[in-house]
Parts: structure tokens; C-alpha cells; sequence
């Protein structure tokens, strides 16, 4: 291939846009960066810093951890973390089951009511049923102030089973074939074949209803009566939305309550923080799962 | 419960506190996202049926309360008595046991984190020995109050009792009421309330948002009946050489030019001050009844768009923030405190800047007209919520209900007020110097809202509070007194008004935002007005008018 006809991106790359390309993203960089330095900072900042820098502050002067161990006093964070945790945990695996098993089934051609089934799944995708008749059925099958409740009815959405299905009817027809030949059975193949060559899609889609879970907080208002059972988001909520620590509060003598911003800060950093320790693990499964369905062929 | 402030920018929700929102804090966004109005008319006597085609129910019966001498008096004009500390040998004012052992659900709204769970939760397990009683909150924060109640409503799974703040605007709460809760005139009405001797000794003012339909249906919890008002920086007023007691529109604007400062970032003004100058205008408290009876929108008085027109002229002077227009108010707050802005308009006893910084020095500006002439000064409601029983015939649980309110109630001074604002010694409060001290676990743990679904007359008394406040609250109360001007519409109930006031009011609303910003003439202000008559302002009026009862 000569100069002439190799393409550009094969070509040796040119100092100066090498320089340009790396200016261009630090700044992005920068300024993605950016607010996470600011959250975190203000977390750690003291009265006189916030009120110095009028409300956000980019470097305090002096740390100050009183934001996090006015968080942490008491059980009711450390708590709010754990029924998170769990949620997010249960809840995930179950939504993969229940996603995995019904996209395995529809992706087989020929299985019992197949296009029914597809057609009755799909329909699911137009349109929502709304709160209050989502509020009457938990209700009605006994889920109310239950973590069931938070689970169940959101377990398997149509946009899921679509991608994971899309996913498995790229596997090569011969492999199933070839198992089948072999005697095996159609819960040996999901197991031994579709399993493991599905890893991006269902770490893709893992991902993404693992950060559901975590996020949710509108089920938990709705569903849960007992303040006790809070996930962390609906608690974050208290504090981030509404603005303030405790609604008795007064001034108790020979304290200075921390500054209500590096509160709401604080709250932030302990709610992303998991989530951002999780990324990096899949991050390897997402280029290739999140190029599911893009290209054909 | 004072009227809402209606943020001139749209939605403020930051910094609201429960005691904010009790003593006047910002209001406005729960309103305008729930929509609707307010309760039916009340009568002192039969005659006209109610909504419900049963008499209207008679006011309860008030007997003044037993309370300590208060170290300032306060007066039944509404200027609250002062106290310098919580007296720790209260009487008893409830005989005999109020619960049965059994469970006591309620819903209540909350301002910050819920309270510790039971097993850590020493104020709650007081409550419970005190009461006999298993009490189980339902704890809805305020922001999602407009989202949960509808659906327990639709799901048909209300609690026991339910609390609704009455800035919450509810959705045709008299045909709700009468639905889905219990009609307690036969048990309030009259000399009948006198069986529960500390409801008989909450006001009338607050009594009035009970009436729904013209019966009674649940129980208040009382309110001052003072609206917002005008904090003042002492050290920029003084550095300014100026009085924090403007005495006309003129001083206020030679004041407000007078303390900014924009090159070292002072400004006189960082809010909304649009109840402000509509009173400096003499503009009355939303609505006026005429004598042949007809009611006439404040939007219609000579002085509201002049109003708008001054604060707008004062925000072309550069006395505003810059930031003015997406400010919340923890951080106007924050700028107060620091001395980077000299006034701000908020809630009686505003909790942020009062409970925070000992240190911080400030006044209260007294009303004032804007040729020097006689001020008005709008009340409000009288009650911060109302607390409603579910349906049902059964007399004992009735008397239950209405013993726990009794309770609640039972006024300043007497040992139930007392472990309603203290909680377990030890655990929840100290002793220091003759004066119990709630500490920081007292506090969090009176998160639990309970206290706040009924009580007696609110009185001043804030020992652990910056020193002197007080007093001073006290004086500009008396100071304010004799100009109180009430909503004549403040108890009435309009099928339209409660339907469509948000999406009519958002409207002129805007109008005034832009206004003010500059953005537009004054005579888009007008053009609001007009469409919020003719799209439904005037069929409210007419409603009005027809539920009055004189």
C-alpha cells in the first residue's frame, strides 16, 4: 500500500494535531472533572469557606470532616446504604434472570406462543400504565411496605429483553446446532453457549439496572410507610431537596452545626461513591456491549 | 398559618423548615404546585346548611387556658407571649390515661430526615409511655407530599390520622373531607369541645380552617398569625448611616441606593420583596369584600401594578443582587449572615438566620406606607395544618382521636407541653442553670413531627436562640398590630379557585417576574390581570362572594 492509498488513520500521526488532540481533551477533562472537585470540596469546607465563596467552594482553606460525622451520627445513613445496597443487589439479579430467561425464550424461533408473547412485550414499549394503577396492583398482591415492591414491578423492561434477544440471535446458528446435536438440553445450551458469549450485553444491561436500582427513589415514596426501610436515595432526598438537617433544630450550646451545603455535598459523595467504585470493573464489557445492535452483519 | 409569600420567580423550595413554614417561611412553590384553594366558610351559628346539607356546625367554645405570668405579654390581638425559659414544673392539664396500648398511625409531613427509628429513639419512646399508645408516623418529606398523598387517597389506604398543612393547597378538600374523613362537629362544635379542655383554649383564628363544607372535621394546629418581614443587617445600616425603620417608599429607595455597594458585592436587596411593596402600596390582603358584597381581587387595586413598577425601578438601580433572579435561599441566607446583603424578606422568626449564628445582629423594619400614611399589614391563616380522622362511626375511637389532640394541645407551661418540646431528660435535654437544653440527639429525634399535627397558641420562647430575639419579635408584633389586615376569602371555598388558582395565578406571576427584570412594560402586567379574570378570576370572585357568609 503505498503512501497515496493508505487511509489517513493508518497514516503517521502529525505532531501538532497530536498536541491539539490532547489540549482538546484535558479540557474536556477538565471540565468533566470539575464538578466532582466542587462536590467534594464543599463537602470538606467549613462556614466561612462556603460563605467566602459564596455557597460552592474549589479548594477550602481548612478541611473539616463535620459534614460526614453529622451523616453518620446515628444508624440511619449507614442503614439507608445497606437496604441500598441490598436492593440493588437482589434486585439486579433478579431483573437479569427474569430479562435473560424471557429474551432466550423469544429469541427462539418456533417456541410455544412466540409471536404472541413478542408482540405482548413489545406493546409494553408504547406506553405506561401510570402511578396510581401500579400503586393499586402492589397493593392489591400485598407488597405495600414491602422491598418487594421496589423490585417486582419494575423486574423486566421490554428495552432490555429487545437488546439481550438482539444479542443472542447474533450467535451463530451452527453453535446451537452443533449442541443440539451433541444432546444437549435448551437449558445447557442458554448455560454453556448463550451464557458466556453474552457477557458485554448482560454486564451492559447489569450496569444499567444496577444504577436503577440505586437511583430509585420514587418507589421507595410511594410504596414505603415506615421511614425505617428508606433506601439512600429517598433519605438523600430529605436533606438535598429540602435543605435542611433536622426541621426541631436550634442552636445547642457549645456547637457550631456544620453548613448545610457541605451536608448536601457530603450526601452526594456517599451516594455516587459506589457506583463510581463499580464502573471500573465492567468497564471492559462496555465498549462491546454498548455496540449491541449498531452494526449488522 | 401566614399566607404563602409567592415567590415572584417561580419555585423556591431550598431552606424550607418545619419551623420556618410555622412562624411564615417561603411558601409559594407548594402552593402553586398543588393548586387549588383554600376551605369552606364557617359560621358561628345554624341556619344555612353546610355543603354536606347538615347545619353548619357552631365555632368551639374558647376558654382561655391556664399559662404562666410570661415575662412579656402578649395580647388577644395576636402578639405572642414571651417566655425566658420553659418552666420545668408544669402541671398536668389532661387527666387519666389518653390511649389504649393500641397503635396510633399518622401521616405527617417532614422538613428534613426522619427521626431515628423506636429502638433508637428516646423522645419517641417517651411519647409512647406518656400517650399508651404505639405511634406510627408516616413520615412524607414536603417536596413529595403533592405525589404520596394522592396516591394513598386513590389507593384508598389513608392512615388513622392524616395532617395537612394547609399551604398544601389539597385538591377539593371539603368534597375529600367528607368522603373520607370524620365529622366531628357533634364533638367539637359549641360547648361540646369543652370535654377536651386544651382544644377549647386554641383560637378562633385557627379553629376556622377546621370548617370544611361548614362542619368541623379535624383539629388545627395553631399559628401565628403574622406574614413575613423585613430583616434588616444592622452593621450595613449603621456603616450606611441609615435607619433600618424606612418610613416611606422614597426612604426605602434612598435607603436601598444608600447600603449597596456593588464593587465591594453589597447589595440592599438578594429576593423577592413583592408582598413587601404591594403592603408599602396599601394594596389589601388578596381580597377586599365591597359592601354590597362583592369580592374585588387585589389585582384590581389602584396601587398593585404601581407596586410592581417600584420594585422594578429599584432593580434597575442596581439594589438587587445580581443573582436575585435564581437565588435560593439558603444561599440569601448565607449572603445576609456575611453582610453582602443588607435586607431580606422572609417568615416570621426566619429559622435560618435566627437558629444558626448567635452572633448575627439584625432588626426588624416596621410597616410602613409609602406617602408615610397609615401601613397594611396581611395576616394569614391562623393555622399551619389541620389533622383529620379516617372515617369512621366507632365513639371510642373518636375519643381516642380527639384525647391524643387534647393532648398535643395542651397549652404552654404544663408538663405535656413540656415532654412535647423536650422529649427524656438525659437522652433528649440537660438541665443547665435552671433551664432544660435540648442537645443534638433531642433534636434529631423530635424529627419525628408528632408535635406538629395539633398544639396550643405558639408563644416566644428561645433561650438556646440569639439573645434578645425575641423581645424584638415581640415589639415589632405590637408595632405591626394595629394595622393587621385579614383576606376576607381566607376560609372560603371556590370550586374554580380550588381547580385552576395555580395555572391562573402562574400566569400573572410570570408577569411580574418580567416586570421586574425589566424584560417587559407594565402594561404586560395588565395584560395578565385581565387574562386571569376573564379565564376564571372573575367566576372565583363571584364564588366567593356566594359562600360568604355574613
Amino acid at each position: 500500500m503505498t503512501a497515496v492509498d493508505r487511509p489517513a488513520w493508518l497514516g503517521k500521526p502529525n505532531p501538532g494535531a497530536t498536541a491539539l488532540r490532547g489540549v482538546a481533551l484535558v479540557l474536556i477533562c477538565l471540565v468533566v472533572i470539575f464538578p466532582f472537585v466542587v462536590v467534594v470540596s464543599t463537602s470538606l469546607a467549613t462556614q466561612a469557606d462556603i460563605d467566602a465563596n459564596g455557597g460552592y467552594v474549589v479548594w477550602p482553606a481548612s478541611l473539616s470532616f463535620d459534614a460526614y460525622q453529622q451523616i453518620f451520627n446515628g444508624t440511619q445513613v449507614t442503614r439507608s446504604i445497606l437496604i441500598s445496597l441490598g436492593i440493588t443487589t437482589v434486585g439486579t439479579a433478579f431483573s437479569l434472570v427474569c430479562t435473560v430467561l424471557a429474551a432466550y425464550g423469544l429469541s427462539r424461533k418456533g417456541s410455544l406462543f412466540q409471536r404472541g408473547l413478542l408482540t405482548f412485550v413489545l406493546v409494553t414499549l408504547l406506553f405506561g400504565p401510570g402511578m396510581i394503577p401500579v400503586y393499586l396492583m402492589v397493593k392489591n398482591l400485598g407488597m405495600l411496605n414491602t422491598y418487594w415492591a421496589l423490585i417486582i414491578p419494575g423486574a423486566v423492561s421490554a428495552f432490555n429483553v429487545v437488546i439481550i434477544r438482539g444479542f443472542i440471535q447474533g450467535i451463530p446458528g451452527e453453535l446451537f446446532d452443533a449442541a443440539r446435536i451433541d444432546g444437549a438440553s435448551e437449558w445447557r445450551v442458554l448455560g454453556a453457549i448463550v451464557l458466556p458469549l453474552s457477557r458485554a450485553a448482560i454486564a451492559v444491561v447489569g450496569l444499567f439496572l444496577a444504577v436503577g436500582y440505586w437511583n430509585n427513589y420514587f418507589g421507595p415514596l410511594l410504596y414505603l410507610n415506615d421511614s425505617s426501610m428508606w433506601p439512600l436515595q429517598l433519605l438523600m432526598r430529605s436533606f438535598v431537596l429540602q435543605g435542611n438537617v433536622s426541621s426541631a433544630a436550634q442552636h445547642i450550646p457549645g456547637t457550631v452545626p456544620p453548613p448545610q451545603q457541605a451536608i448536601q455535598m457530603a450526601l452526594v459523595v456517599i451516594a455516587t461513591l459506589p457506583i463510581l467504585c463499580a464502573y471500573p470493573f465492567l468497564t471492559k464489557h462496555m465498549s462491546k456491549g454498548m455496540l449491541t445492535g449498531a452494526v449488522k452483519g | 398559618m401566614t399566607q404563602h409569600r409567592g415567590s415572584a420567580f417561580g419555585l423556591d423550595t431550598h431552606g424550607v423548615s418545619r419551623r420556618s413554614v410555622l412562624r411564615g417561611g417561603l411558601l409559594g412553590a407548594a402552593a402553586l404546585a398543588f393548586g387549588g384553594s383554600v376551605l369552606s366558610a364557617c359560621s358561628g351559628g345554624g341556619g344555612a346548611a353546610g355543603g354536606s346539607g347538615l347545619p353548619l356546625a357552631a365555632m368551639p367554645t374558647y376558654v382561655e387556658p391556664p399559662k404562666p405570668t410570661p415575662f412579656l405579654p402578649g395580647s388577644a390581638d395576636g402578639v405572642m407571649d414571651v417566655y425566658k425559659a420553659f418552666p420545668l414544673d408544669g402541671a398536668r392539664t389532661v387527666e387519666g390515661t389518653v390511649g389504649d396500648g393500641g397503635d396510633f398511625q399518622f401521616l405527617v409531613m417532614t422538613y428534613g430526615q426522619p427521626a431515628p427509628p423506636l429502638a433508637e429513639n428516646a423522645y419517641w419512646q417517651t411519647l409512647n409511655a406518656e400517650l399508651n399508645l404505639n405511634l406510627k408516623p408516616v413520615m412524607v418529606p414536603y417536596a413529595d407530599f403533592p405525589t404520596k398523598f394522592p396516591a394513598l387517597v386513590a389507593g384508598d389506604d389513608l392512615p388513622e390520622v392524616v395532617s395537612l398543612p394547609m399551604y398544601m393547597n389539597t385538591p377539593r378538600l371539603p368534597q375529600l373531607a367528607e368522603a373520607k374523613f370524620t365529622d366531628l362537629s357533634d364533638h367539637l362544635a359549641g360547648d361540646a369541645v369543652k370535654k377536651y379542655p386544651n382544644l377549647a383554649g386554641v383560637q378562633e383564628s385557627a379553629w376556622r380552617n377546621a370548617f370544611l363544607g361548614g362542619r368541623i372535621y379535624g383539629v388545627p394546629k395553631s399559628d401565628p398569625i403574622f406574614g413575613g418581614q423585613l430583616y434588616t443587617k444592622t452593621d450595613l445600616f449603621e456603616k450606611a448611616g441609615v435607619s433600618e425603620h424606612p418610613q416611606s417608599l422614597e426612604e426605602l429607595q434612598e435607603t436601598a441606593a444608600a447600603l449597596t455597594d456593588s464593587g465591594s458585592g453589597v447589595y440592599a436587596f438578594g429576593g423577592p420583596i413583592t408582598e413587601l411593596v404591594l403592603q408599602v402600596f396599601g394594596v389589601p390582603n388578596k381580597w377586599t369584600r365591597t359592601s354590597d358584597g362583592t369580592f374585588v381581587p387585589h389585582y384590581e387595586h389602584e396601587g398593585f401594578v404601581p407596586a410592581i413598577e417600584a420594585m422594578a425601578s429599584m432593580y434597575k438601580a442596581g439594589s438587587f443582587h445580581p443573582d436575585t433572579a435564581t437565588m435560593d435561599k439558603t444561599q440569601r441566607d448565607s449572603l445576609f449572615r456575611t453582610s453582602r446583603l443588607a435586607m431580606t424578606y422572609d417568615g416570621n422568626r426566619a429559622f435560618g438566620i435566627i437558629a444558626d449564628d448567635r452572633e448575627l445582629e439584625f432588626g426588624m423594619a416596621r410597616s410602613f406606607e409609602k406617602d408615610g400614611g397609615t401601613p397594611v399589614y396581611w395576616t394569614g391563616g391562623g393555622a399551619y395544618a389541620v389533622t383529620m380522622l379516617r372515617k369512621t362511626d366507632d365513639a371510642a375511637t373518636i375519643d381516642r382521636f380527639l384525647r391524643v389532640m387534647d393532648w398535643l394541645s395542651a397549652p404552654f407551661g404544663s408538663k405535656e407541653s413540656f415532654v412535647q418540646s423536650y422529649g427524656a431528660e438525659g437522652d433528649n435535654y440537660s438541665i443547665i442553670d435552671g433551664v432544660p437544653v435540648l442537645n443534638e440527639r433531642g433534636q434529631r429525634e423530635q424529627d419525628l413531627g408528632f408535635a406538629y399535627i395539633a398544639g396550643a397558641p405558639q408563644i416566644l420562647c428561645n433561650p438556646q436562640g440569639a439573645p434578645g430575639v425575641d423581645e424584638a419579635i415581640h415589639t415589632w408584633q405590637t408595632s405591626v398590630v394595629p394595622f393587621l389586615t385579614d383576606n376576607p376569602a381566607q376560609h372560603l371555598y371556590s370550586e374554580t379557585a380550588n381547580a385552576k388558582s395555580g395555572s391562573l395565578e402562574q400566569g400573572v406571576t410570570d408577569a411580574i417576574t418580567s416586570v421586574f427584570l425589566g424584560r417587559d412594560s407594565a402594561t404586560a402586567l395588565e395584560r395578565a390581570i385581565a387574562t386571569w379574570k376573564s379565564n376564571g378570576g372573575d367566576k372565583i370572585a363571584a364564588e366567593y362572594a356566594e359562600a360568604y357568609v355574613g
